[in-house]
């Protein structure tokens, strides 16, 4: 298992988070300007996978993602202060999503911002998201069969 | 490694296209100038006619030689915009960014292809001052109507290392001569005489 850096973690949680939801969140905040240093673009990544985690590497499929990257300054008055970049990889074919994602992962790295945008943001996402996989969990128990294998007497 | 500050095209599916038309059309119809002019926030170092078609031909697969005094804000702005492997042997690199022109050497030590694959030579972009003012030369060849009279501001010698770039037809390196915002192709089927 790779160790997972806290900003991977909320990458992946803004990544795999339900687009009405994020663009709700992200409504009540007061966001800084900011400009794309790329801006949004749709392309093809190769997924690959190993037989039971362990076997050799093979390629699964193309997936689609979408990324983008935004730049922005939210300590206007400091100019010193260099800008902050902000990336967004997300599969699918979503511009707007990819936006938002890496704008909180600007926000997130800035450490006025931080914890406002973990309280706000990254921990609803999470809450539903762990939320929608118990009911995944709890369907999937309800239909769950027991196989017994009968020796048979010879 | 640091990340660029400075942003790609504005609008890059049409600033792409029409960088690549100009480049296109530069070696198709050799010593005519093109215009290359989108709209784009340069490093410092780069002309904009350089800059526009790194942008354009420069991707996951190319390996680009630099100069060894390039900076590395430029690298960094490469690298981010474009993906592209930097890559110091002359031999594999399908481009090589030449930004300080005085320091050209031969054009003998750039990769010339192979008879079977003449096409896998390198392409020079070759960043100048002014596509106009310097040695005037005659080229000919194909894609030349007769004959065109030309006079970019070349380093030294440059016209010997070319004449000798062209006798070893149908190998031999592609040269594209950037001013800021014009472009002249010279591909290696072009004669050139005084």
């Amino acid at each position: 298992m790779n160790v997972h850096t806290i900003r991977q973690a909320w990458m992946a949680t803004l990544a795999k988070a339900e687009l009405q939801q994020l663009e709700v969140l992200i409504q009540e905040l007061d966001v800084p300007e900011y400009k794309f240093l790329r801006s949004p673009e749709i392309g093809l990544a190769m997924v690959r996978g190993r037989a039971g985690g362990t076997g050799e590497a093979f390629n699964l499929g193309e997936i689609t993602i979408t990324r983008c990257v935004i730049q922005m300054n939210p300590d206007q008055d400091r100019l010193c202060d260099q800008a902050i970049s902000g990336f967004g990889y997300v599969a699918g074919r979503s511009l707007r999503h990819a936006e938002l994602a890496a704008i909180c992962d600007a926000l997130l790295q800035h450490p006025s911002w931080y914890e406002q945008i973990d309280r706000e943001i990254i921990q609803p996402l999470r809450s539903t998201a762990q939320h929608q996989q118990e009911i995944k969990q709890q369907q999937t128990a309800a239909t769950k069969v027991n196989f017994f294998t009968l020796l048979r007497g010879e | 490694m640091t990340i660029t500050q400075l942003p790609g095209f504005s609008h890059p599916v049409h600033d792409v296209q029409m960088t690549f038309r100009a480049l296109m059309n530069a070696l198709a119809r050799p010593g005519k100038h093109q215009s290359i002019s989108p709209e784009l926030a340069l490093p410092e170092g780069i002309n904009l006619s350089c800059a526009a078609a790194c942008l354009t031909l420069l991707d996951l697969e190319t390996q680009v030689w630099l100069q060894a005094n390039t900076s590395e804000m430029i690298k960094n702005w490469l690298v981010f915009h474009t993906g592209c492997r930097l890559t110091t042997d002359l031999s594999k690199a399908d481009f090589a960014l030449i930004l300080d022109s005085s320091k050209l050497s031969e054009l003998s030590c750039f990769y010339p292809g192979t008879d079977e694959e003449p096409q896998t030579s390198t392409t020079l972009f070759l960043q100048i001052n002014s596509l106009t003012g310097g040695e005037p030369v005659k080229l000919t060849g194909p894609g030349i109507l007769g004959e065109i009279h030309i006079s970019p501001i070349v380093p030294e010698n440059f016209w010997n290392e070319w004449r000798k770039n062209h006798l070893t037809y149908p190998l031999g390196v592609d040269i594209l001569l950037m001013a800021e915002t014009e472009v002249i192709g010279l591909p290696r089927t072009v004669k050139a005489e005084e």
